[in-house]
């Protein structure tokens, strides 16, 4: 489960900033809170963090969204992603 | 699974971040708390940088489930970046370090906490004077006052040095030469007020993204603010400045020069600054290794700039001669409050003292320096590198409280706060940093007298330059002995003889020093996994077991072990075993005992419990009449710094010249040790990335983090990436006098570094670009040079 807390700043033109809050509106994957000016408070649920991420690539791509940022994350049940980094070897090839 | 009542609380916490942080900082908005038992929010500063953002970390079960920026906070007032935002990830890698093991027939094998104590005070026994230990700006501050205790005062040996020495050891040379005493006269505050903000060499986009922010977000608030990147290659920073310079490798001291020839020819310097609060320095040419150097006056001062004109400075930095002349005019005025800015790019530097030195100097020239926005601002890479390295002092040559090893006096007063006998303290300093990694990696029968080096919370194995001679020279010598102490397995375990797991940061109590002079504190929330211990109890149970073994360096002059502690009845609680450790807190009764060396240099700290209190404070930390204790901001400032004499308007109290001025330097360009030719035609600069941070270990096992930065990469600039046939993704070989790497081409990517040059991030374990840096350093600070050496650079076949 990915659950974030988001501040996304709309464009200060108001007719591309009506068009955006409308298609956040009708994400499933929000539910938005207070605005002031242009930033818009919301909150992400997503089946994964994974998905969670997507969300917040979708957001950024879309049109009249001019920055999203992440303020919050709910970091439980994350770790099925977890894998150790550690490679077996290094990439030095000459010594 | 995630339960529903956690999922809604959790999606409420969420909501209350996002709120806040759209209605600004002056709506602090309370966290929801879970029902008795449930989710538990507490303070914590980040774990990872210098910065010192706080994070209000949310905990359930004994696990830390969710984090936010803490909105009390003054660094951050709420916000962090990526990698805080992920920070209580880092603990949970599923391949943390939770038993101790012990190098048995070339495999790491289990053995208990008791053996593995038991062979490092028996080695330690058998030669405590061919011991070492290596720490890092990750230590806490109690940590690193147990471990400075255990090894000069306990074991009178000075082989004692950490990560900072890699880090910023420039920045601390240069503060030294320039105002007699280390650490930043002025604070992120002046981030908030600057008119001019030039980043010097200093990608802060990227590295110190949170209080970057803080600047530019000024000019969405209608604010003004020129930003000036002056860099050796694009970068995220340039994106949001006004002005891009780009200078070539080492040139920086050339365009210092060349801002402080203007300033004088131009008659613009500022000259009641100067002659009031200013005295002139040069290197002495007969004794060019003493930091002191000799006394210079301004008519020499003058001529010895006088060759730094705009153009002879084109000529050496590729810097337009009239974009010289614009820093000069700026720095000129006095309408404008000017804040430079550094980290990496100054430090790991062969001249890193001197152009430290020069930028004080440009900024004291011109009396921008000591009002709020006027500043010379070192950032730090390490989250405690000033709370526990620079203050407590964990260096070969250092005592607490800014002292010096080889200094009798301070050695005396460091005896009588530890209360050990006289003479203790071996008054010989030990090695720094590169020199101990090449003792350590060279035979004993050739004249190495480091024969155990015990590693705590640091990777020197992946951060060292040139990482064939000063670490990779351990692994056939069966006459060293490698503790590690980590939460994860390293390219540093990997060459460990013993491996010790350790608790991590809210698995533990703790106090960090950024790099504001803001002392921070916090308590441990969880507990950390399987067999996995407190670093300052490691430190704690050896010195216990070699107390009890008979040695008696472990006893002070009254014959009690030096780290007894007693509790609040005053009976003496045995916290060197472990199921007794948090029997009290040893975190607030090593902090009690550091806090009076900090007096000397005006350091002054505040009791704990007022750290307990605050989202930290800094120093120096001064009780008021009333009882209440009062951080500064403004050092050396009459109208801030309580040490500051009535009237004086600004006092270097430590000055090096003992009459209350600082020094400003003259230092002479020097071109760097390796140089591009025929057979290594490239510079290589290694440097970081937004998404991970130092040697990857904890940010590389953060899924998000991973996977947006994956793996490292090699910037080339488009034309030679052309003349090379190499597209993005290609494999590429980097070849040094030292050794080779493979890596993946980015042209284009996120950095652009100019034609002939070439950039590295140093963060992946998987392909090690300090196989292929230079261990050249800087003779005052031994901070090695990462920024620059010469490479070839070919398709990979």
């Amino acid at each position: 489960m990915g659950i974030s807390g988001l501040v996304i700043t709309l464009t200060q033109r108001d007719e591309a900033a009506g068009a955006a809050l409308a298609k956040l509106r009708g994400d499933p994957r929000l539910t938005l809170g207070e605005r002031n000016g242009p930033r818009q408070a919301a909150v992400g649920v997503t089946p994964s963090v994974e998905q969670d991420e997507h969300l917040v690539a979708d957001l950024r791509a879309t049109e009249g969204v001019v920055d999203v940022e992440i303020v919050f994350v709910g970091l439980d049940e994350t770790t099925e992603h977890h894998t150790s980094p550690r490679a077996t070897g290094t990439g030095g090839v000459g010594c | 699974m995630l339960t529903v009542d956690r999922r809604e609380f959790l999606t409420a916490a969420a909501m209350a971040a996002a709120t806040a942080a759209v209605a600004g900082k002056a709506k602090a908005v309370s966290l929801p708390v879970m029902g008795q038992g449930g989710l538990k929010w507490e303070k914590a500063p980040c774990r990872f940088c210098g910065t010192g953002c706080h994070v209000m970390v949310g905990t359930e079960a004994g696990k830390v489930v969710a984090i936010q920026g803490d909105q009390k906070a003054e660094v951050n007032r709420g916000l962090l970046c990526v990698k805080g935002y992920h920070v209580g990830l880092a603990m949970y890698g599923p391949d943390r370090l939770t038993t101790p093991m012990l190098r048995k027939n070339g495999r790491l094998e289990p053995i208990t906490w008791d053996e593995a104590i038991d062979v490092i005070a028996r080695r330690i026994m058998a030669n405590p004077r061919t011991f070492a230990m290596y720490g890092s700006g990750q230590w806490t501050i109690p940590e690193g006052v147990a471990a400075n205790k255990f090894m000069k005062g306990g074991l009178s040996n000075n082989y004692l040095d950490g990560n900072p020495r890699l880090c910023m050891a420039s920045a601390v040379t240069g503060f030294l030469s320039t105002f007699g005493v280390d650490e930043p006269p002025g604070v992120y505050d002046d981030l908030d007020v600057c008119d001019v903000a030039i980043m010097w060499g200093n990608n802060m986009a990227e590295m110190h993204p949170v209080i970057f922010s803080r600047l530019i977000d000024r000019r969405s608030r209608g604010e003004k603010v020129m930003v000036i990147d002056l860099g050796t290659r694009r970068t995220r920073t340039t994106d949001h400045a006004d002005e891009y310079l780009q200078f070539n490798p080492q040139s920086d001291l050339a365009i210092a020069n060349g801002i402080a020839h203007l300033l004088l020819k131009n008659g613009t310097y500022d000259k009641r600054y100067v002659e009031k609060f200013c005295n002139f320095r040069q290197l002495d040419p007969e004794k060019p290794d003493v930091m002191q150097g000799k006394p210079m006056t301004f008519a020499e001062y003058e001529s010895a700039l006088a060759e730094y004109t705009p153009e002879r400075v084109e000529q050496i930095s590729g810097v337009p001669a009239a974009k010289i002349r614009m820093l000069g005019d700026l720095f000129g005025r006095r309408d404008l409050r000017i804040n430079s800015l550094w980290c990496m790019g100054m430090n790991q530097h062969t001249r890193g003292t001197a152009i430290n030195c020069l930028v004080h100097g440009i900024h004291l020239l011109s009396g921008h320096l000591g009002k709020p926005g006027d500043a010379a601002t070192s950032l730090t890479g390490q989250p405690s590198a000033c709370g526990t390295v620079r203050e407590v002092g964990t260096l070969c040559h250092l005592l607490p409280g800014g002292r010096l090893i080889a200094n009798e006096e301070h050695r005396k007063q460091a005896e009588g706060f530890w209360n050990l006998p006289e003479g203790r303290i071996n008054p010989k300093p030990g090695y720094h940093t590169v020199l101990l990694f090449e003792k350590f990696c060279t035979p004993t029968d050739k004249g190495s007298d480091v024969q155990t080096l015990w590693v705590q919370v640091t990777n020197p194995g992946h951060s060292l330059p040139n990482l064939p001679k000063l670490f990779r020279g351990k692994k056939d010598l069966q006459d060293k002995f490698l503790i590690v102490s980590d939460v994860y397995p390293t390219a540093t375990t990997e060459l460990a003889d013993l491996v010790l797991p350790s608790a991590m940061w809210v698995e533990k109590n703790g106090m960090y020093g950024n790099s504001e002079r803001r002392t921070q504190q916090w308590f441990k929330m969880v507990d950390p996994p399987g067999q996995a211990r407190d670093d300052c109890w490691q430190t704690i149970a050896v010195a216990r077991r070699l107390f009890d073994l008979g040695f008696e360096g472990m006893k002070d002059k009254d014959g009690k072990f030096l780290f007894t502690f007693t509790n609040a009845k005053g009976d003496e609680v045995p916290v060197w075993d472990w199921n007794r450790y948090y029997d009290i807190n040893v975190d607030e009764a090593l902090f009690e005992s550091y806090r009076p060396f900090t007096r000397m240099k005006h350091k002054d700290l505040a009791p704990y419990s007022e750290y307990v209190k605050a989202r930290g404070l800094r120093w120096p930390v001064v009780e008021q009449p009333d009882g209440s204790w009062r951080e500064t901001r403004w050092r050396f400032s009459e109208f801030d710094d309580p040490y500051v004499k009535k009237g004086a308007e600004m006092q270097f109290y430590h000055s090096v010249t003992k009459d209350d001025k600082a020094l400003i330097w003259f230092r002479p360009y020097e071109a760097p040790p390796e140089v591009p030719d025929a057979e290594y035609p490239f510079w290589l600069c290694t440097g970081r990335v937004l998404e991970h941070w130092h040697t990857g270990s904890m940010t590389r096992r953060i899924p998000q983090l991973k996977r947006a930065m994956p793996e490292s990469y090699v910037e080339l600039n488009r034309e030679d990436a052309v003349r090379l046939g190499v597209r993005s993704g290609d494999l590429v070989t980097i070849t040094s006098r030292r050794a080779a790497v493979n890596l993946p081409a980015w042209i284009g990517g996120r950095g652009d570094p100019p034609k002939g040059s070439a950039f590295v991030p140093f963060f992946d374990e998987a392909m090690l670009i300090n196989l292929v840096t230079l261990d050249a350093h800087d003779p005052f600070s031994k901070q090695p040079d990462y920024k620059k050496c010469a490479v070839s650079i070919t398709k990979t076949v």
